[in-house]
């Protein structure tokens, strides 16, 4: 996905996560979802062309889970071990009790929990171009700052 | 600039936000602490209100507690006054040349005055309508019948009428009730172009700035009609667009849309 000529853009993005990432929760946990993040960068590098696409949407994932996933407990000390569960405990507790409303749990559930489970889950399933992956990766990026805004 | 920021604190340059056009020229974190640093371009600096839009729709795409720091080239000058003038809507005012000898713990890490939660839910609540307008009208339209929109409170908050964005920016742009609707520019084809010079006008329409406070003034939302023969903007545009306060839609009259955009912002189901 990361061509050479998109490398900066990619890495604009990914510092902008990772910094909201430090800004949003505790040292240890930032340093695991950055981690991970880190990796979506090195999945670029990977020459297999679906190889890559699946690698970056699973690191991307995987961060993004995490990142919701212990900023919930970080601010409301509940623990939900997956993407759907964190959005519905937000849509029905929302943090401090600003939730999120049923359109945009919807919209988050639809763009990045359905989508990427299917390339998790399906055997065979991969991206079939890089716009999807963008996409995706879109979907999750808004996802994430949509929760640490709330 | 980044060095003098000192080694504990991680620097994003100009991040790509999910939600934004044109955000912070650079985020600074530590734990529990984003800073988001604004240096003027030179357009801003002549035209004071694009820096304030840019610092609005940046307040709302970060997390609640972010604090804004305005940098000046200089010392304060008199072509830097109209800035300075801006600066209480900010977290703090930097001098560059200050920011040699101040260290980045003196820096506010939290802003003094978040967001009111009511008016970031409404943003966010405005950029889901727009975006499933621009995407899929017909969704959007299922929208309007199933939910209130929360714009209720927003009518509370609304202090009157505001002059047309058209007799700012371009008469491509028309009122029609709270919706404004806007014709693209034939010779631009990027979508952050076309928007580029609505974009101040319509969020200082909508969002009141009173120091760090941030108020819905007069709740609106507007289209872009787009040429049916052109290709949509990518989802990412459109979500930005959204996030500005634009839907865009192709082979809808400005009525159809108006009419849409109003019942939404009226809250009527």
């Amino acid at each position: 996905m990361v061509e050479r000529t998109d490398v900066v853009a990619h890495r604009r993005r990914i510092d902008a996560l990772k910094s909201l990432a430090i800004g949003a929760l505790p040292a240890a946990d930032a340093g695991v979802v950055n981690a991970e993040f880190e990796r979506v960068t090195q999945a670029g590098k990977v020459r297999m062309q679906q190889r890559r696409y699946l690698l970056e949407v699973i690191h991307s994932s995987r961060a993004t889970d995490t990142g919701l996933q212990r900023y919930l407990l970080h601010r409301e000390s509940v623990l939900r071990r997956n993407i759907g569960g964190v959005l519905t405990y937000l849509k029905d507790n929302g943090i401090g009790g600003n939730c999120l409303s049923v359109h945009r749990y919807n919209t988050h559930t639809k763009n990045v929990a359905k989508v990427r489970n299917t390339y998790a889950h399906e055997a065979g399933a991969f991206p079939t171009n890089s716009t999807e992956v963008e996409t995706l990766l879109d979907a999750m990026d808004a996802c994430l700052t949509d929760v640490f805004s709330l | 600039m980044e060095g003098r920021l000192g080694q504990d604190l991680f620097v994003a340059r100009q991040p790509d936000l999910p939600t934004l056009f044109t955000g912070p020229d650079l985020l600074a974190s530590r734990t529990g602490t984003t800073i988001a640093f604004f240096l003027p371009k030179s357009s801003e600096t002549r035209h004071p209100r694009a820096l304030l839009a840019r610092l609005v729709l940046s307040r709302l795409a970060l997390p609640a507690t972010t604090s804004t720091v305005l940098l000046l080239e200089s010392r304060p000058n008199p072509p830097h006054a109209p800035l300075v003038d801006l600066g209480a809507s900010f977290t703090a005012v930097v001098s560059l040349s200050d920011l040699d000898t101040t260290p980045i713990l003196d820096l506010p890490s939290v802003t003094r005055r978040p967001i009111d939660p009511k008016v970031r839910a409404w943003q966010a609540e405005r950029t889901a309508f727009l975006l499933a307008y621009s995407t899929n009208p017909s969704e959007a339209n299922r929208l309007l019948r199933r939910t209130v929109s929360p714009l209720v409170y927003g009518k509370r908050t609304r202090s009157g009428r505001i002059n047309p964005p058209s007799t700012e920016s371009s008469q491509r742009v028309t009122w029609q009730g709270d919706a404004y609707i806007a014709q693209v520019d034939l010779r631009k084809a990027r979508l952050s172009n076309q928007l580029q010079r609505f974009l101040t006008p319509t969020v200082l329409a909508t969002f009141g700035v009173d120091g760090e406070d941030l108020l819905i003034a007069h709740p609106s939302a507007g289209a872009l009609q787009w040429p049916s023969d052109w290709p949509m903007p990518s989802l990412r545009e459109l979500r930005r667009a959204a996030f500005a306060g634009w839907a865009v839609v192709a082979n809808l009259s400005a009525d159809a849309i108006s009419t849409s955009i109003n019942r939404w912002l009226s809250g009527r189901t």
